[in-house]
């Protein structure tokens, strides 16, 4: 009897401190909530003006324009960038920042070389996205290393907009900021306005081939800095499933990959100034030479350049062909190995193995 | 149709989903067809090789009309699967091109394969019905 008496008292008092435990829990829900709804609703967000040549922003910055707290940015656009139609696109149908719009990079890169496509199509692509120099055109693209966004800032910027931002980190980082998002498909309104100056109203922030080639034969200050793993620069890889051949325009140096997050805070944000000169200190060149970022197809290349451009310097170009363009040409000098390291074999793109694509 | 025309069809139907899916793929197609334009005469070998297909399905066909009263149901079946096979990749390779569609050789190529092989195998029926007449 008295076991049964304890027993029963036993089960009740469970009972009870489950039910009290639960009923704490439940108490404490109201705060989450509120917290989540206070992030949600967050919609009149300050933030300090940037100037105009800053390119990697917070998402509180971009927050702050949405919400027109940023009186010379009035006039924006908003850009999720990847590559593909959106249709096809899981990072633009699953939710996107507020108001934007895909841009599939295939609008901006022609498909003989994956280059900047002529000043008249990036002028009609601009208009068709109610783009002219004075609009504030933010970029964004899935994360801090994602380079979708920074080939379509850099382009923008070689047209002529005057202020071109990239979301810093990305959409992640505007989730993990706790700002808004939306599904479904927001359309560009076109503009019938003119752009506002001739595009490209930077033509010297890229350099041709033909000028790559000759400046590595004759200018000591000239810099061809490789942004690509060090596999790709080493020529163990071409990096791409699409080419064949690997090594590196002869002359080139290290500069670092962006994909392995060498460009990247612990935070996913872009590294500042300091840490590029540090990589170009390393294979002996300095921010005082005229430098050339490359890549295999411009798109990692672009970070350097655009960190380049918003501390000021402007000695800073594109080499948009890249290792692709480069290697289609059988007669053009290329160094195999690291010439750094002291093993490294010169010839000419003609005599490279053709297996080496990336598997 | 056998498992290796299905085979081919899917393998079309896949090169097209991934090309629009996956950059890479579409970049390696259109590197390669690049490539090819640059190495054969694609224009050429694209007339050429429907001529040449189309060709073959009429010879069967007509061969069919001719011994309509050897013919069976399953004989029928195949030239019907030939006739729509050369029709579909005849329709595609002109009325297609790599501005329309990136995978358009891969996807004409595996389609003109996926006739041929049908074309083969109904002139392997054709021509095991003759030596049977013949036998008899």
């Amino acid at each position: 009897m008295k076991k049964r008496v304890l027993g029963a008292l036993l089960c009740l008092s469970m009972a009870v401190s489950l039910t009290a435990g639960c009923a704490a829990k439940s108490e404490s829900k109201p705060a989450d909530s509120e917290k989540k709804t206070e992030k949600e609703e967050k919609t009149d967000v300050k933030a300090d003006p940037v100037d105009k040549k800053k390119v990697y922003v917070s998402p509180d910055w971009v927050q702050s324009v949405i919400d027109g707290n940023q009186e010379e940015s009035s006039d924006y656009v908003i850009l999720e960038c990847a590559w593909g139609e959106e249709a096809d696109n899981p990072a633009y149908t699953e939710g996107h920042i507020k108001g934007s719009y895909h841009m599939n990079t295939d609008y901006i890169e022609s498909e003989e070389y994956w280059n900047i496509r002529t000043p008249e199509e990036i002028e009609k692509l601009m208009a068709d996205y109610g783009i002219t120099k004075d609009t504030t055109v933010i970029c964004y693209g899935a994360d801090g290393i994602n380079s979708a966004d920074d080939r379509v800032a850099f382009t923008l910027l070689w047209a002529g907009v005057d202020n071109v931002k990239c979301l810093d980190g990305g959409f992640e980082a505007w989730t993990k900021a706790g700002y808004g998002t939306e599904k479904g498909s927001n359309k560009p309104k076109a503009t019938d306005k003119a752009f506002g100056t001739t595009v490209p109203a930077h033509p010297e922030y890229i350099i041709s081939i033909d000028d790559v080639k000759e400046k590595l034969e004759s200018d000591n200050n000239f810099k061809l800095v490789s942004i690509r793993s060090k596999a790709e620069f080493s020529g163990e890889t071409s990096g791409y499933g699409y080419i064949d051949k690997a090594g590196e325009p002869k002359g080139a140096i290290w500069g670092h990959d962006t994909d392995d997050g060498s460009y990247n805070k612990a935070d996913g944000t872009t590294v500042g100034i300091d840490e590029l000169e540090g990589y170009l200190k390393e294979s002996g060149a300095s921010l005082d030479d005229e430098l050339a970022f490359y890549c295999g197809t411009g798109w990692r290349a672009t970070i350097p350049f655009l960190i380049c451009y918003e501390n000021g310097y402007t000695n800073a170009k594109l080499y948009d062909g890249g290792w692709y363009q480069w290697q289609m040409d059988d007669s053009l000098p290329v160094q195999v190995g690291d010439p750094e390291g002291g093993k490294c074999e010169y010839t000419t793109v003609g005599n490279l193995s053709k297996d080496k694509a990336a598997k | 149709m056998t498992f290796a025309e299905i085979l081919f069809l899917t393998g079309a139907y896949l090169i097209q989903y991934f090309t629009r899916k996956k950059m890479g793929m579409a970049r390696y197609v259109i590197y390669k067809s690049q490539g090819w334009e640059r190495t054969f005469p694609m224009e050429t070998l694209k007339y050429t090789s429907v001529s040449v297909l189309t060709a073959l399905t009429v010879l069967l066909l007509a061969a069919l009309v001719i011994r309509r009263r050897q013919k069976g149901r399953l004989e029928v079946a195949m030239h019907i699967a030939m006739v729509i096979l050369t029709a579909l990749y005849g329709t595609y390779t002109y009325i297609s091109s790599t501005k329309t569609m990136r995978a358009y050789y891969f996807i004409s190529l595996m389609l003109g394969v996926a006739a041929l092989l049908q074309i083969i195998k109904t002139g392997a029926v054709h021509m095991m019905r003759g030596k049977k007449r013949n036998e008899e």
